[in-house]
């Protein structure tokens, strides 16, 4: 019994050491956690799959063992207690028992024997009369389902072990230690993946993932194993006709729903069925689980805006899942990562309340050039408001450990992007640039001791570089200037007359955008746009490319994630558990407990002995046993004669 | 001999069914009453498994009134209060924020900080009561905690209707945020602790129940007031479904029962040493003897056991039907698993070795920190399915 203990004990101990190590992520994200010499010590340890380790098995093998044993030799001997009256008693051990009374009654023994009998019975003792040589013996017992109790409990425990084993991943483990089975860690196609890799279609026991874009089908499931995967091929093909997402007002998701037909061989038809999380789709013997869902493909017409000015928008189309050619540039690819059709944020209002906030569809993609450099970008479809103002929103990063840092570039008055390209294009025409430095200038410096031609030509050259230094590199690359010409102690001063004329030369352009909108009155509005614009372009160093993608129609697309399993030892598992939990109240709550009435004439009436034991013993048997005897007593018309 | 056939019969007394009192045949007609006013009430809002799990939930309460007889009045003035909240807010939350009554009592969020201020003072009191020489201190206690326990159940009825109130497509029972499940766990021990107080007359153990309670109750005030835990979010897709009517309850007489003889066992290994140092001394001397002790310990931990195992198995069953597989080795899953194991590890020592006193006594607290670390831990510091309530 000892040993039982210590194996429940080291058990715990080595189910605590599971749930360190987050089990449900990928080597290499262990890699990067860990550094690769703690990952290789944590893969040798299994440290990654705790539960079906060696040692750990062996723990559970041992605790099944020592259970099984346990159950074995003391079952019989608790059917033995259970059928017994345990009638073969003396006198002598009655009188030495725990709990024992002893008193006077004025019938005849026979005749007490039988009051006594209805009084057990009304107390809830089954009972039985015994006639000795020179008394009588009555037994009763009550509760003894009680020691059903430990067989149950103790079954329990082989019985949900077994089922777990039968559901256990065991089978696949030894297929592919004995070389049955080969892990694939490549991406592919179910079609491509080498038949080495393939589960026979009668495994009885597996947990597969599957993705299924809307309008296609699966037969197969994917099973992961180390590294890697196996496919799982099934006798029916789940076709996915539509994937909702339920949500609530606020725009959380309420509920995941699948759409699926079922094609089986065996049915004479396909049926349909809604697949929900909480709603499984049971199929023979397969249960189909609402696990996840992803983007299946979701089809983009796309506009690539310019943002160096010069070069006209190009439109094209592409879907999720492609890589293909970036059309408007030679030797970059693009590769559609994602869609995603809202954007529920948490804003935090003007009045200091957080509210929910739908940003509408975005889609990510990523860019890779031929020098092997890549950027991420994320952007949304429509403008999203901010303090009243409106922004296209396109975030970029180097690489998914990174946070997306967002472009917030001005909506104009039609919700579109032209007047902020308008003006990017105006910043890369020469021409345009050196009239509105001509203006700038004469402007800062009309009628002042600086003026004079060679003087002009200077500055404007000098406004001219800056417009070129600003829209490529920013602020930034404007102090750079300053810092290259000019001796520290007037730096600061000569940054802002910068500034100051280049925001002169900007403005101008920027009216020249305006006028040919046919904006003629240049408001508070349009000076906060020109504000917002000026950010965006200094915000252009980090953002690494010329162009600014556009989404301007898509057609939604999704995939439903299914995770679909075959767990014959499921019921058993479950009876398991039925029985352990009856065991439980049948031994907590049932009391084994036994009386012993002695019974030998003296003179007219009988001398009474009772005594008593209950399984369990705790403070309720002894009140119990007095009020038993009381009770007996006064009903078989006797003052109790002593009592201990 | 018939007459003594006659004379047993009276020493027995009358059966069970005519041993009930007035209360108790008020009880019972008073249960499937108030059940079929649920029904008319709010038929309409529940599904086929909320009506089968109100009747399992009325079939159940009908023992538990006549063996608990507390509960015939405590229910029907928890029930009132809760009814009395509705008419107030009339269907419109905005009521919560300007009836008096909803204000100062019965809105959901007074409702809890009544309970938790209650809860405090019930603390308070029962160690008050430990050195006081008059009895009325401690009997304070058992009131406080008594309507420490009604507000908190109120508030909770309360708040399941005011989820409806936010948008019926919200609504949910307000047992699923770990706000929530504290004020579950604070209620349920405190019930747990009034019935075996009045079982075993042992009104002196109330501070040492109460302390764990107040614990809970801190932790509560802290979560709401720092990471505005109180407030009402819809609930994640996996969550939405009648289990966890089922599964969270049933796991928290667990975690209760857990606690109150962790509790009980602290008491004894603080009897045991007072004693040591001073044998004169009052307070240990006003704690019930070791073998009471011992066996509420032991009482509590089979409830608890056998509540928990209960719980586990419903998690099964949800769990596979919402993960897909009854057993995924999440860590909330081990962690129970770990729980399970060290009571069971108690329950063999106590069973078959027949180990009682200390060491059983410091075993119960140990349990206690890993079910602590079950219930809060798994969600402070690890990730997995479970991670509902994040701190």
């Amino acid at each position: 019994m000892n040993l039982a203990i210590s194996l429940l004990l080291t058990l715990a101990v080595a189910s605590i050491i599971g749930t360190v190590v987050d089990e449900t992520r990928t080597y290499s994200e262990y890699t990067a956690d860990y550094g690769p010499f703690w990952f290789e010590v944590f893969r040798i340890t299994g440290a990654y799959d705790v539960y079906s380790t060696g040692w750990f098995l062996v723990i559970l093998a041992f605790l099944l063992v020592s259970t099984s044993v346990c159950l074995v030799r003391n079952a019989p001997a608790m059917l033995r207690e259970l059928k017994s009256w345990r009638a073969n008693v003396t006198y002598k051990s009655l009188q030495y028992s725990r709990h024992s009374r002893s008193w006077h009654a004025q019938a005849e023994p026979r005749d007490t024997a039988d009051a006594l009998c209805t009084g057990l019975g009304r107390a809830g003792y089954g009972s039985r009369v015994d006639e000795g040589p020179d008394h009588v013996l009555v037994t009763a017992r009550r509760g003894r389902w009680n020691r059903l109790g430990y067989i149950f409990t103790h079954a329990a425990i082989v019985v949900i072990a077994f089922g777990g084993l039968l559901d256990s991943k065991i089978g696949i483990k030894v297929a592919n230690l004995t070389g049955f089975l080969e892990v694939e860690t490549r991406n592919l196609r179910a079609s491509q993946i080498p038949d080495a890799s393939w589960l026979p279609e009668w495994n009885h026991a597996f947990r597969g993932n599957v993705e299924v874009p809307e309008g296609t089908g699966t037969n197969v499931a994917f099973v992961n194993l180390y590294d890697g995967y196996v496919v799982q091929p099934l006798p029916f093909t789940l076709e996915l006709k539509d994937f909702r997402i339920e949500r609530y007002p606020t725009g959380q998701p309420k509920s995941y729903e699948s759409d699926v037909r079922v094609h089986d061989p065996e049915l004479d038809e396909p049926y349909e069925q809604t697949i929900a999380v909480n709603e499984p789709l049971r199929h023979r013997g397969y249960t189909v689980y609402q696990a996840d869902f992803a983007d299946g493909g979701t089809e983009f017409d796309l506009t690539a805006v310019p943002l160096n000015g010069h070069e006209e928008p190009v439109a094209f189309s592409g879907a999720v899942h492609e890589r293909e050619a970036f059309p408007p540039r030679e030797g970059v690819r693009i590769e559609y990562d994602d869609f995603a059709l809202f954007n529920v944020n948490p804003v935090t209002r003007e009045d200091g309340e957080v509210e929910q906030r739908n940003f509408g569809p975005s889609f990510d993609y990523t860019l890779r050039y031929p020098d092997g450099e890549s950027r991420q970008y994320r952007n949304f479809m429509v403008p999203v408001e901010r303090e009243g103002r409106e922004y296209f929103l396109s975030g970029t990063r180097a690489g998914p450990d990174d946070d997306f840092r967002f472009l917030y570039i001005p909506a104009d008055d039609a919700r579109s992007m032209d007047r902020f390209v308008g003006l990017v294009e105006r910043m890369d025409d020469p021409d345009r640039v050196r009239e509105t430095a001509q203006t700038a200038v004469a402007d800062a410096v009309g009628g002042s001791e600086l003026d004079t031609a060679a003087g002009r030509a200077e500055l404007e050259r000098t406004v001219t570089d800056l417009v070129e230094r600003f829209r490529t590199s920013g602020f930034d690359g404007v102090w750079a200037v300053v810092e290259e010409n000019v001796p520290t102690d007037r730096q600061e001063q000569i940054f802002q007359a910068y500034l100051r004329v280049l925001q002169a030369a900007l403005a101008g352009l920027y009216e020249d955008v305006l006028a040919t909108e046919g904006v003629e009155q240049i408001g508070a509005d349009e000076w906060a746009f020109f504000r917002d614009a000026l950010t965006a372009i200094n915000g252009f160093d980090g953002y690494g490319k010329e162009w600014i993608l556009r989404l301007d129609a898509f057609e939604h697309v999704q995939a439903s994630g299914f995770q679909i399993a075959r767990a014959p030892g499921q019921n058993i598992v479950y009876f398991g558990s039925t029985l352990l939990i009856v065991g439980l109240f049948l031994m907590f709550y049932v009391d084994h407990r036994r009386l012993w009435i002695w019974l030998r004439r003296e003179g007219e009436g009988t001398a009474i002995l009772m005594a008593g034991r209950s399984a369990r013993d705790t403070l309720d048997f002894e009140p119990h046993f007095h009020q038993m005897a009381d009770r007996l007593a006064r009903g078989t018309g006797a003052e109790p004669r002593s009592s201990e | 001999m018939a007459v003594t056939r006659d004379a047993m019969d009276d020493a027995f007394g009358p059966g069970f069914l005519a041993r009930r009192t007035v209360g108790d045949w008020l009880w019972a007609a008073g249960v499937p009453v108030a059940t079929i006013g649920v029904l008319l009430a709010f038929g309409d809002a529940m599904g086929r498994s909320d009506v089968l799990i109100l009747l399992g939930f009325a079939a159940l309460l009908l023992p538990l009134g006549w063996s608990f007889r507390a509960l015939q009045l405590f229910t029907p003035v928890v029930g009132g209060a809760a009814a009395l909240a509705l008419l107030q807010y009339g269907g419109e939350l905005a009521a919560g924020e300007a009836r008096f009554l909803l204000v100062y009592a019965l809105a959901s969020q007074s409702a809890i900080m009544w309970m938790s201020a209650l809860f405090v003072l019930a603390t308070v009191a029962y160690l008050a009561g430990l050195f006081a020489r008059a009895d009325w201190v401690a009997r304070t206690g058992t009131a406080l905690t008594w309507c420490a326990t009604g507000m908190g159940f109120t508030g909770l009825l309360v708040r399941w209707h005011e989820t409806y109130l936010i948008d019926p497509a919200i609504g949910y029972i307000p047992i699923s945020n770990l706000y929530e499940a504290f004020i579950l766990f604070c209620v349920i021990t405190a019930l747990i602790w009034l019935y075996y107080e009045r079982r075993y007359a042992v009104r002196h153990l109330g501070g040492f129940v109460l302390t764990i309670i107040s614990a809970a109750v801190a932790f509560l005030l802290w979560y709401s007031f720092d990471r505005a835990g109180h407030e009402i979010e819809p609930l994640v897709p996996a969550l939405n479904s009648y289990w966890m009517k089922i599964h969270v309850p049933t796991n928290f007489i667990g975690y209760g029962a857990f606690a109150l003889a962790a509790m009980v066992g602290v008491a004894y290994l603080l009897r045991e040493r007072l004693l040591r140092t001073r044998p004169e001394s009052r307070i240990a001397n006003r704690l019930p003897l070791p073998a009471v002790l011992d066996d509420i310990m032991y009482k509590s931990i089979a409830l608890g056991f056998a509540f928990f195992t209960i719980a586990t198995f419903l998690g099964a069953i949800w769990a596979a039907e919402a993960w897909g597989s009854y057993w995924n080795w999440d860590p909330k899953e081990a962690w129970a698993l770990i729980v399970w194991l060290t009571y069971a590890g108690w329950l063999h020592m106590r069973l078959t070795k027949g180990w009682h006193g200390a060491p059983m006594a410091w075993w119960a607290v140990i349990g206690l920190l890993v079910t602590a670390f079950c219930f809060l831990g798994v969600n402070m510091f690890l990730s997995g399915l479970h991670s509902y309530g994040e701190l």
